[in-house]
C-alpha cells in the first residue's frame, strides 16, 4: 500500500512537472531582460494582408532601430526589440486567435485590423484608447497630418483606439484587351475612367458591354467578383442609396429598398444578362485570379491592392508574375461606375489601423514605435509596394510614391470613397447579406424572396438594427 | 456459548474476509492507478472539464467581450425560436444517415473486395493503401481538392471531364447540390475507416470455413452472405455506432467545402453551433446548441448500445473456431 502511495505521489509529481513544462514560462506577451545597463523590452506584431502587406510589420522592425536612436539619445535606458508575423489567410481565425490569447494576458502587443473591427475589440476592451498618446504626447509629431477621415475610421464613440496604417480604394478594373478587339479606339478607353467619374457610364452601361463581349466570344465572363463574404456587398448597397448605420442611435440599418435594389443588380448580372457565372461565389480566389490575369473577364471588382499582388504572385500560368508595363497595357482602373446616370460613382475603403493590445507592459513605447512607422517614408514603401494609398498628405508627396504612376491614378478615389460602419454586429449583417446575394445569383430565390429571407435572418441574429423603407 | 463463540469467530472470520477483499480492492485500484492515471488526467482535461465548462457557458450570454453573463435559460428559449434550427436539425438527420450508409456499406464492399476477392495480399493492401490517402491528407488538402474538382468553371476538373466526354455545359456543383457532395466527400473518407477494420475483420475468419463452403458449392455471393457477414457482425455494429456518434459531431470538411451554404442548405447541428461561436461571437448560444447535440449523442449511444446489446458487444467478439 505505501509502495502504490509512494509510486502515485511519484508520478503524479512527474507529470506535474511536464504538464508545467508544456506551459509558457511567462504569460507575459512581452519579455523584458535586463543587461547590464539597458532594458530590452520585446514587441510582438503582427499583422494580417496578402504576402505583399507583410511591410506593416517590417515597417516595425525598422522603426524599432530609429525609436532606439532616439531613446538612446534622451538617455532612456530601455531598447525595443520587435517579433513579428505576418498572416494570410483567415482573418476571424487571426482576431480569435488574439482575443482568446488577450483573456490568458498575452497576445500581440501591436496588430493590425480592419478599422471595421474598431468597435468590437474597444468594447471587447482588448485595444487602448490612444486619443491621449495622439494629442498630447511627445510622439504626437508623428501622426498628426494623417488625414482626418481616417481618424475617423479608427474611432468607437468619439474616441480613437487605432492609428491609421493605410487605405485603399475600391476599384472597378477592365481588360482594354477586350475592349480593343470590340472595336474602343485607345481615346475611349483611356476616356472611361473620366466617365465612369462623371456618371455617364453606369452599371447598366457596364452590364451591356460585358454581355456583348461574351456573347461575341471576347470573354468568357463578363464581370466577377470577390467570392465571399466582403466590403464590396455593402460598398453596393451604398451605390443603390442605401444607409447602413445609423449615427444618432447607433444602430445598424436595414435599408429594404437599397437592399431589394442591389439584390436585383446581382440577379440579373447572374441569371437574367449571363455575365456572372452563377457559381461565383464557390469559385476558387486563385482560379479567379488566374482567368482575371489571362484575359478571360472584361470586368473585375477588385482593389487597389490587386495591381501589386499580380505583380507578386504567379497567377499567370504563361507569365507568371505580371510586369507593370503588361498591366497598363491590358488592364484598366476606374471607380466602381454610379447605379444611374448622372449618380456619383464611389468606392469603398476599408482602412487598415495599428491597435494597441490592453495588456501590453509599455504602452508609452509601443505608441512610439506605431508612431515612428507612420512617418512618410514607411508608409510610402508599404503603399508602393503592396498597392495601397498613403495615410497623409505628405506621404503622398514622398518621392517613391509619386513615381508610382498607378497610385498616383488612383488617389483621386478617396474622394469618392465610403466606409463601414464601426458596430460589433456589422460582421453578421454583411455575412447574412452575402448569403441573399449568393442566393439570388445562383437562382434559388428571387430579389423579393430573398429579401424576406435576408430580414427573417437579421431579425432572428442581430439586436442592434432598424428597419427603414 | 459454544454455538455463539462459533458465530462470533464466523463473523470476525467474515469481517477479516471483506477486510481483505476491501484492501485487495484498493491495492488493485491504487496498482492500476500509475497506468490509467496519465490517461485519466487527460480524459479530465480535456473531456469532461471542457464538458462542464460548455454547460455552464451555455447559460451564460458570452459574447465577443468573452465574459460570463449568466442569463439563465435565455439561449436555450432563443433555440426554440431560431427560424434555422428546424432546417439544421432536418440537413444533420440526412447527412448522417446517408453518410452513415455510406461509411459502413461502401467500407465493407471495399473490404470485401480487397481482402476476399483480391487473393494476392499484396495488391489488396495496395489497393487499401490508396483508400487511406484521404484520411492521411489535412482535412484543408483534401477540401480543397474537391474544391478544385468541383470547380463551376470549365476548368473545374468535372466540368472539364463532362464536357469533353458529353458536351455538357459547366455545372456548379458546390452551389447547385451541397449536401450530396458534402456526404460524399465524408462518405469516401469514412468508407476507409470502416474497410480496414472490416478487412482485419475478414483476415480473421479460419480459412476452413471458406474451404468448406467451397465444398458445399457456395458461390462467393453465397460466402459472403453466410460466412462473412455473420462474422462480421460485431465489427458492422462497432463502426455503426461509433461512425453515427462520429458524424453527429462532424462539421469540418462541410465548414471547408461549402461553410453550410447556399442558404444554410449543408447546415449541420455541429456545424451551426461553430457558426455562432465564431462566426458570430455568440459563444454562450453556440454552447447552447453543442450542449443539446451532446444530449442527443448520448440519447443515440444509450439507444444502439441497447439495440445493440452492450454487454454482448464487449464480451462476445472474438471468433470461436
Amino acid at each position: 500500500m505505501k509502495g502504490s502511495l509512494k509510486t502515485l505521489v511519484i508520478i503524479l509529481l512527474s507529470l506535474g512537472l511536464i504538464l508545467s513544462g508544456c506551459g509558457k514560462g511567462s504569460t507575459d506577451s512581452e519579455e523584458t531582460a535586463t543587461a547590464a545597463d539597458t532594458e530590452s523590452v520585446i514587441f510582438q506584431v503582427e499583422s494580417y494582408g496578402s504576402p505583399a502587406d507583410a511591410t506593416r510589420v517590417t515597417n516595425l522592425e525598422e522603426a524599432a532601430e530609429e525609436l532606439n536612436k532616439i531613446l538612446e539619445e534622451k538617455g532612456d535606458n530601455r531598447r525595443v526589440q520587435v517579433k513579428s508575423s505576418h498572416v494570410s489567410s483567415g482573418y476571424d481565425e487571426y482576431n480569435q486567435k488574439f482575443m482568446l490569447a488577450h483573456k490568458t494576458g498575452a497576445g500581440a502587443d501591436i496588430r493590425t485590423i480592419s478599422h471595421s473591427d474598431v468597435a468590437m475589440m474597444a468594447e471587447g476592451g482588448y485595444i487602448l484608447r490612444l486619443d491621449d498618446y495622439i494629442n498630447n504626447s511627445e510622439w504626437s509629431k508623428y501622426v498628426e497630418d494623417i488625414y482626418p477621415n481616417l481618424w475617423d475610421a479608427a474611432k468607437w464613440k468619439s474616441n480613437i483606439f487605432g492609428v491609421p496604417q493605410d487605405t485603399e480604394a475600391r476599384t472597378l478594373y477592365f481588360r482594354k484587351d477586350i475592349l480593343r478587339k470590340l472595336g474602343w479606339s485607345e481615346e475611349d478607353i483611356a476616356a472611361l475612367p473620366g466617365k465612369i467619374e462623371k456618371g455617364e457610364f453606369t452599371l447598366d452601361d457596364m452590364t451591356n458591354l460585358a454581355r456583348e463581349a461574351v456573347s461575341r466570344g471576347l470573354a468568357k465572363a463578363g464581370i466577377y467578383h470577390r467570392p465571399n463574404n466582403g466590403a464590396f456587398f455593402p460598398a453596393m448597397v451604398y451605390n443603390f442609396g442605401g444607409k447602413l448605420f445609423d449615427q444618432d442611435s447607433n444602430k445598424l440599418v436595414f435599408d429594404r429598398k437599397a437592399i431589394k435594389a442591389t439584390l436585383n443588380y446581382f440577379h440579373k448580372l447572374a441569371q437574367v444578362d449571363k455575365v456572372l457565372p452563377t457559381g461565383m461565389t464557390s469559385m476558387e480566389w486563385r482560379q479567379i485570379h488566374q482567368n482575371w490575369v489571362e484575359g478571360d473577364v472584361l470586368f473585375w471588382y477588385g482593389g487597389t491592392w490587386h495591381w501589386a499582388e499580380y505583380q507578386s504572385v504567379e497567377y499567370h500560368r504563361e507569365l507568371g508574375k505580371l510586369t507593370e508595363d503588361y498591366m497598363f497595357e491590358n488592364i484598366g482602373y476606374a471607380l466602381i461606375p454610379a447605379a444611374s446616370k448622372g449618380s456619383k460613382p464611389l468606392s469603398l475603403s476599408q482602412p487598415y489601423v495599428y491597435v494597441i493590445n490592453s495588456n501590453t507592459k509599455h504602452p508609452d513605447l509601443a505608441f512610439a514605435l506605431v508612431a515612428i512607422s507612420s512617418q512618410p517614408r514607411y508608409n510610402a514603401k508599404h503603399a508602393v509596394g503592396s498597392g495601397h494609398l498613403v495615410i497623409s498628405p505628405t506621404a503622398a508627396e514622398e518621392p517613391v510614391y509619386k513615381e508610382s504612376t498607378f497610385l498616383s491614378d488612383v488617389q483621386y478615389m478617396l474622394e469618392y470613397t465610403r466606409l463601414q460602419p464601426n458596430h460589433h454586429e456589422f460582421g453578421k449583417f454583411t455575412s447574412l447579406l452575402f448569403k441573399a446575394i449568393q442566393a439570388v445569383e445562383i437562382g434559388e430565390y428571387d430579389p423579393e424572396k430573398a429579401l424576406i429571407w435576408l430580414e427573417e435572418q437579421v431579425r432572428n441574429d442581430i439586436e442592434e438594427i432598424e428597419f427603414i423603407n | 456459548m459454544q454455538y455463539y463463540m462459533q458465530e462470533r469467530s464466523l463473523a470476525v472470520s467474515s469481517a477479516k474476509e471483506a477486510a481483505e477483499i476491501y484492501t485487495k480492492k484498493h491495492n488493485s485500484f491504487f496498482a492500476a492507478l500509475p497506468f490509467i492515471g496519465p490517461f485519466l488526467i487527460l480524459v479530465i482535461l480535456f473531456y469532461l472539464i471542457p464538458v462542464i465548462l460548455t454547460i455552464a457557458m451555455s447559460f451564460t450570454g458570452m459574447d465577443f467581450t468573452l465574459e460570463w453573463k449568466f442569463k439563465g435559460l435565455a439561449n436555450y428559449l432563443k433555440l426554440l425560436g431560431d427560424k434555422n434550427a428546424r432546417l439544421v436539425a432536418i440537413n444533420t438527420i440526412k447527412y448522417v444517415v446517408i453518410t452513415l450508409i455510406i461509411n459502413v456499406g461502401f467500407g465493407f464492399v471495399l473490404a470485401v473486395t480487397t481482402a476476399y476477392f483480391i487473393k494476392r495480399e499484396n495488391m489488396g493492401l495496395l489497393f487499401q493503401t490508396i483508400w487511406m490517402l484521404p484520411r492521411m491528407t489535412p482535412a484543408v488538402i483534401y477540401a480543397l481538392l474537391w474544391l478544385w474538382f468541383l470547380d463551376p468553371t470549365e476548368y473545374g476538373m468535372l466540368n472539364a471531364l463532362l464536357g469533353n466526354l458529353f458536351g455538357a455545359p459547366p455545372r456548379d456543383w458546390i452551389l447547385t447540390s451541397p449536401m450530396p457532395v458534402v456526404i460524399i466527400a465524408n462518405g469516401l473518407i469514412g468508407a476507409s475507416l470502416g474497410m480496414v477494420v472490416f478487412s482485419a475483420a475478414i483476415k480473421s475468419i479460419p480459412e476452413a470455413y471458406f474451404h468448406a463452403a467451397s465444398v458445399d458449392g457456395a458461390t462467393d455471393w453465397d460466402i459472403i452472405r453466410y460466412v462473412v457477414i455473420p462474422f462480421l457482425r460485431w465489427p458492422i455494429m462497432f463502426m455503426t455506432i461509433w461512425q453515427t456518434l462520429s458524424l453527429v459531431t462532424s462539421y469540418e470538411y462541410i465548414l471547408l467545402i461549402t461553410d453550410g451554404g447556399p442558404l444554410n442548405k449543408s447546415e449541420v447541428w455541429a456545424l451551426y453551433s461553430y457558426h455562432k461561436a465564431f462566426g458570430s461571437y455568440e459563444f454562450g448560444y453556440g454552447a447552447a446548441i453543442s450542449v443539446v447535440l451532446v444530449a442527443i449523442a448520448v440519447i443515440i449511444a444509450l439507444i444502439m448500445l441497447k439495440v445493440f446489446g452492450y454487454d454482448a458487444l464487449m464480451n462476445r467478439g472474438k471468433t470461436k473456431v
